[in-house]
C-alpha cells in the first residue's frame, strides 16, 4: 500500500498519507499525533518548494522574463532564476491538516483560491501559470525521515484509562481550554 | 456502567497549559508573525492596495493631474532620488523615495508584536518632513492609509500560531 495518495479531482488537490505505511507500525489513536505529524509533512514540503525542487527532486522551471517584470513579482522581492511558487505566501501558508481517521492524515488547502492555485502550478494549467511546477508530496523516504523525528509508544488497548487519556488530548479540547 | 478513573488530570492539564504557554511566548513565532505582518503590509502598498480601517484591501484614490506632473519633473530632473523599482509617476502606490515603506519595521513587547516606522528619514527635498510617522500622519488625511491586515492575512497569522502549536505539540508530547 502506497504511503501517500494524491487526488486532484475537482481542482481541489489533496494527499492522503497512510501513518501505518509511514511509521511501519500502528500509531497512537490521537488527534494531537495526526495534527503534529500532518504538520512535519506540510514543513517538509514547504522547506523543500522554498529551495526550489519539485516533488520527484528536479529544479522548478524559472519563471518568465514577462512575469518576473510584474509590479507584483518586484513587490515581492522575487528573483527569476529561483522560483520558490512564493507570491504572497497565501498557497503554502493555508496548506493545512484538512481530515484526519484513525490511520491517515489528509493534507490540502483550505479555501478555494488556494486549491485552484495549487492544482495549476500541480498540473500546469490554465488559468494558472501554464508552467508546471509540481511540488505536491513526497517521496517515501522523505516521510520516513519524518517518521523517524516523532516516538512511538506501545498503543494503549481501547477502553483503559490511558487509552481514554490519549483521547482527551485531542486538539479540540486543548483549544476549548483557552476560552 | 463502567466506570473508569483518568489519573494523572493535573499532568494533562499542566501539560496542556505547557503547550498553550510555550506556543504564545514563542520566539519564533512573533518573529514570524512581526515579518509576516511586516511584509504584507508593504507588498499590498506598493502594488497599490489600501486598507484603510477595513480588512478588504481596495485601490488607493488616483493621483491627481498636477500630483502625476510634479512627480514626473522629480523623476526628470533628479532621477536617483526615486525609488526606481516600484515608482511610476502615475501609479498610486505611497512610493517616490521608498523611504516609507524601506521604513516600516516590527518590534515584539510583552509578547505582543508591533508594527511601525523607524522615525527619522533622510531629507530630500527642501520642504520634506525628517519623520516617517508625520509623512504618514499626512497620507491618512489624503486618503492613502495603509496600516492594516486583510482578512486574509489575518487568517495567515493565526494559521502561523497553529503550524507552532502542532510543533509544540510534538516537542512536548
Amino acid at each position: 500500500m502506497p504511503i501517500e495518495t494524491r487526488t486532484l479531482s475537482g481542482k481541489n488537490p489533496k494527499l492522503k498519507v497512510n501513518l501505518t505505511e509511514m511509521f511501519g507500525q500502528r500509531v497512537p489513536d490521537s488527534v494531537a499525533f495526526r495534527e503534529a505529524v500532518g504538520q512535519a509533512i506540510i514543513d517538509d514540503i514547504r522547506s523543500r518548494t522554498s529551495d526550489g525542487i519539485d516533488r520527484s527532486g528536479k529544479q522548478f522551471r524559472s519563471y518568465s522574463k514577462e512575469y518576473a517584470n510584474s509590479l507584483e513579482f518586484q513587490a515581492a522581492g522575487k528573483s527569476r532564476s529561483e522560483p520558490n511558487l512564493r507570491l504572497t505566501g497565501d498557497m503554502l501558508g493555508f496548506m493545512d491538516v484538512i481530515d484526519q481517521s484513525r490511520d491517515t492524515v489528509t493534507i490540502g488547502f483550505g479555501s478555494r483560491e488556494e486549491q485552484l492555485k495549487a492544482h495549476g502550478h500541480i498540473l500546469g494549467s490554465s488559468p494558472g501559470p501554464k508552467v508546471r511546477r509540481d511540488f505536491f508530496g513526497l517521496p517515501d523516504k522523505r516521510y520516513g525521515s519524518i517518521a523517524s523525528g516523532f516516538t512511538i509508544e506501545p498503543p494503549a488497548p481501547e477502553g483503559t484509562e490511558s487509552g481514554i487519556l490519549s483521547a482527551l488530548l485531542t486538539l479540540r479540547d486543548i483549544f476549548g481550554g483557552t476560552g | 456502567m463502567a466506570r473508569v478513573r483518568i489519573k494523572n488530570i493535573d499532568k494533562v492539564t499542566k501539560n496542556i497549559k505547557r503547550v498553550f504557554n510555550q506556543a504564545k511566548t514563542e520566539k519564533t513565532l512573533l518573529k514570524n508573525i512581526g515579518e509576516f505582518t511586516r511584509d504584507r503590509i508593504r507588498f499590498n502598498a506598493r502594488t497599490g492596495k489600501s486598507l484603510d480601517n477595513n480588512t478588504t484591501p481596495e485601490p488607493f484614490p488616483k493621483l491627481k493631474e498636477n500630483t502625476i506632473r510634479r512627480r514626473e519633473a522629480i523623476q526628470r530632473n533628479r532621477p536617483g532620488v526615486v525609488d526606481s523599482k516600484f515608482f511610476k509617476a502615475n501609479r498610486a502606490n505611497v512610493t517616490l523615495t521608498g523611504q516609507l515603506l524601506n521604513s516600516l519595521e516590527f518590534f515584539i513587547k510583552d509578547n505582543a508584536v508591533f508594527i511601525g516606522f523607524k522615525k527619522r528619514r533622510e531629507k530630500i527635498f527642501k520642504d520634506d518632513e525628517t519623520d516617517n510617522n508625520k509623512v504618514y500622519d499626512n497620507l491618512v488625511k489624503l486618503g492613502f492609509g495603509f496600516i492594516g491586515l486583510d482578512e486574509k492575512g489575518q487568517a495567515r497569522v493565526k494559521k502561523l500560531v497553529l503550524d507552532e502549536f502542532r510543533r509544540t505539540i510534538k516537542k512536548i508530547f
